[in-house]
């Protein structure tokens, strides 16, 4: 489903991955973890299409490369990314930011769009899966949302617009146990053998309620180990200097 | 100058029947201006707008030979709504319709039956000075104390199908009864092929109690230069919203006047921008009585080389304690050549107030328009739902949902016309 082969990203110059090699399968949950800075949330900028980064080597999504097409090409392919820091967009209605970005993809795939009603009886059985008010859906875009609301109103989004594939940028992060479990059960929700998913994280209790099938530690730019579960666990004990040592 | 001088001549010769003391007023106006002149870029509140256009095209004041049959769609009012319909600065009471317990009256059946209404200004403001001078058109419009009105008045000054550079002086007067409280819309709108200028003065009194929803909605595509007093008693409760758009050159100025206690002030502005239009606004909060609110809430979108100009000032007076006071004035640029110019000012002498003022001037936030386009909103879909929201936060201040409705439209129309759009 996406194959990242041997990429290189630079910004000004500056190297941040060096050489990635990733293959995920349709069905399969990923996890990336490794330290601040080691390059993880721009690995999944550079998926979803973030500009005004240097790159060499290639993304592939279905075949395909990804790295000449638009965020928004990219996104009604099928590729979601749900944002470490989820951006306040004053003045525009959550429901409204919604049902155009449901409407976008149901025109590109040649379906017919909802109206507000349809929308609206949609939106109000989804935000249930997130425990949100749905007061939430009539406020501006995260304006005024707490961390774990705004996480949670990322996870909304991915249950409506229904990608492919989903990069979960830092999810967990900021998040307390109750919220981390409700982040959790969403992604179980949109989880099926025929989407693939990408979770960044720092920490193994995301994981923990997730059960990822693969997991790799990443270093300065580059994955160092990849295993299971098993690897997330070692990771959470030891921390991340001892791959220095291994490898 | 000499042409402005001209234009008073013929008009007086015209107008032969009009009483001697507003003959008088005229020529006492005109002398003010003259002795004036346009405002220069040494006048420090002006400096940042070019006055020299309205000098330079020999405008003439638009006579009742004006008066056309005009595309109907132009008087067509707001559904649900009173109407007042100026065209080309001509008085239609046949086309228009205001509620029981409102009276209109033009400033000439003032004079004539010599009611006490104060007309005079004294203040050095050319265009002051020049509407007294020309005004062409006069109504007053008085709400009866205790009388709320359901549907809001929608009074509308048509300027159209003129070949001619016409001007006109309209001066409106609006008072409210004591806890009378009305709806009431302000709308310049027309298209001429050639450039015409309308420059209003409009003064609002609130009595003790009463309450004025004001939407001042400014279309028109020549030039407009407009001066809007508000004075408001004890317990008077104004609310505005200024929009503007289409014209040229725009210089706008708001003295809101508060003169009793427990009065609540709520102005909100949106002007579009673009080509090489220029808005000029300067609005000016004076607070002359304790336990009284004022809110400011101006916004600019400017595209392409159009310039913006915001000057506000919140006075608040020695004795005026537990005022309430804030000043807001956020403006995007939708072009690098488009610029804005932004002063919020405060002078406060007492000292038991809460006031704020603050200004932003940016461009599209490319992290939102990144986010958006993440999603699957393609990028002039994510700008245009940015801007309306921008503007939005705005518009949701309006009382009257059909009137929110035409000016959404309006900005959508807006967003369709500028390139980048």
């Amino acid at each position: 489903m996406l194959v990242i082969k041997n990429l290189h990203v630079s910004i000004n110059n500056k190297k941040i991955l060096k050489g990635i090699n990733l293959t995920i399968n349709a069905g399969e949950l990923h996890a990336i973890m490794g330290r601040n800075g080691s390059g993880k949330s721009t690995l999944a900028h550079v998926i979803a299409g973030k500009d005004g980064y240097e790159i060499e080597g290639d993304v592939l999504f279905n075949g395909e490369s990804l790295l000449d097409k638009s965020p928004e090409e990219r996104a009604l392919a099928g590729i979601f990314m749900s944002f470490q820091y989820p951006v306040v967009i004053p003045g525009v209605n959550n429901t409204y930011f919604l049902k155009a970005a449901l409407n976008a993809k149901l025109k590109a795939n040649g379906q017919s769009e909802l109206d507000a009603m349809d929308f609206l009886a949609l939106i109000k059985e989804k935000i249930k899966l997130v425990e949100m008010d749905e007061s939430y859906l009539n406020r501006a875009v995260n304006d005024g949302f707490s961390g774990g609301e705004k996480k949670r109103n990322e996870i909304l989004q991915l249950l409506t617009l229904e990608p492919t594939f989903a990069i979960l940028d830092e999810t967990d992060s900021g998040l307390d146990i109750d919220a981390l479990k409700i982040i959790a059960n969403g992604v179980n929700q949109y989880r099926n053998s025929e989407r693939g998913i990408l979770a960044i994280t720092h920490y193994q209790r995301l994981l923990d309620h997730m059960k990822p099938d693969i997991v790799h530690a990443m270093i300065d730019g580059k994955i160092v180990k990849t295993g299971d579960m098993s690897l997330a666990k070692e990771l959470e004990e030891k921390g991340y200097s001892f791959l220095l040592y291994t490898n | 100058m000499n042409h402005f001088k001209s234009e008073l001549d013929s008009m007086q010769k015209n107008w032969s029947e009009e009483p001697r003391e507003l003959s008088e007023l005229r020529q006492k106006a005109f002398n003010r201006f003259s002795e004036c002149g346009f405002p220069t870029k040494k006048w420090e509140d002006w400096q940042f707008t070019d006055f020299s256009p309205f000098d330079k095209t020999k405008f003439r004041i638009s006579s009742a030979d004006d008066v056309k049959d005009i595309d109907k769609s132009y008087t067509q009012s707001f559904a649900d709504s009173f109407s007042i319909i100026i065209l080309n600065g001509h008085y239609q009471p046949q086309l228009s319709r205001v509620p029981d317990g409102v009276k209109i009256q033009t400033l000439l059946d003032i004079f004539i039956i010599n009611e006490k209404a104060d007309l005079s200004y004294t203040e050095e403001n050319p265009f002051i000075a020049l509407n007294t001078s020309l005004m062409n058109c006069g109504l007053v419009v008085d709400v009866a104390d205790d009388i709320q009105i359901d549907k809001p008045i929608h009074y509308q000054f048509i300027s159209t199908a003129v070949e001619d550079n016409i001007m006109n002086h309209p001066r409106l007067l609006i008072r409210l009864g004591e806890n009378s409280s009305t709806e009431f819309i302000e709308h310049y709108t027309g298209e001429n092929t050639s450039l015409y200028w309308n420059n209003c003065v409009t003064v609002c009194e609130l009595r003790k109690n009463s309450e004025l929803h004001h939407t001042r909605i400014q279309e028109d595509t020549g030039y407009h230069t407009s001066n809007l007093e508000y004075h408001l008693q004890n317990d008077a409760r104004l609310n505005t919203l200024f929009f503007n758009s289409g014209t040229e050159l725009y210089r706008g100025d708001v003295n809101i006047s508060i003169n009793g206690q427990n009065a609540a002030a709520e102005l909100n502005g949106l002007s579009l921008l673009k080509n090489n239009q220029h808005m000029d606004m300067r609005v000016i909060v004076d607070h002359a009585y304790p336990h009284c609110t004022s809110n400011q809430f101006f916004k600019y979108i400017l595209d392409d080389k159009s310039t913006g100009v915001f000057n506000g000032r919140v006075i608040v007076q020695k004795d005026s304690q537990k005022t309430n006071s804030s000043q807001s004035n956020k403006n995007l640029l939708m072009s690098k050549n488009a610029s804005m110019h932004s002063n919020p000012q405060l002078e406060i002498y007492a000292d038991d107030v809460s006031c704020s003022h603050g200004s932003t001037t940016g461009e599209l936030n490319e992290d939102i328009i990144y986010y958006l386009r993440s999603r699957g909103i393609d990028n002039e879909s994510a700008q245009k739902l940015m801007v309306e929201g921008f503007a939005g936060e705005l518009l949701v201040n309006s009382k009257n949902e059909k009137i929110s409705a035409y000016l959404r439209n309006k900005l959508t129309s807006w967003l369709k016309s500028i390139k980048n759009g």
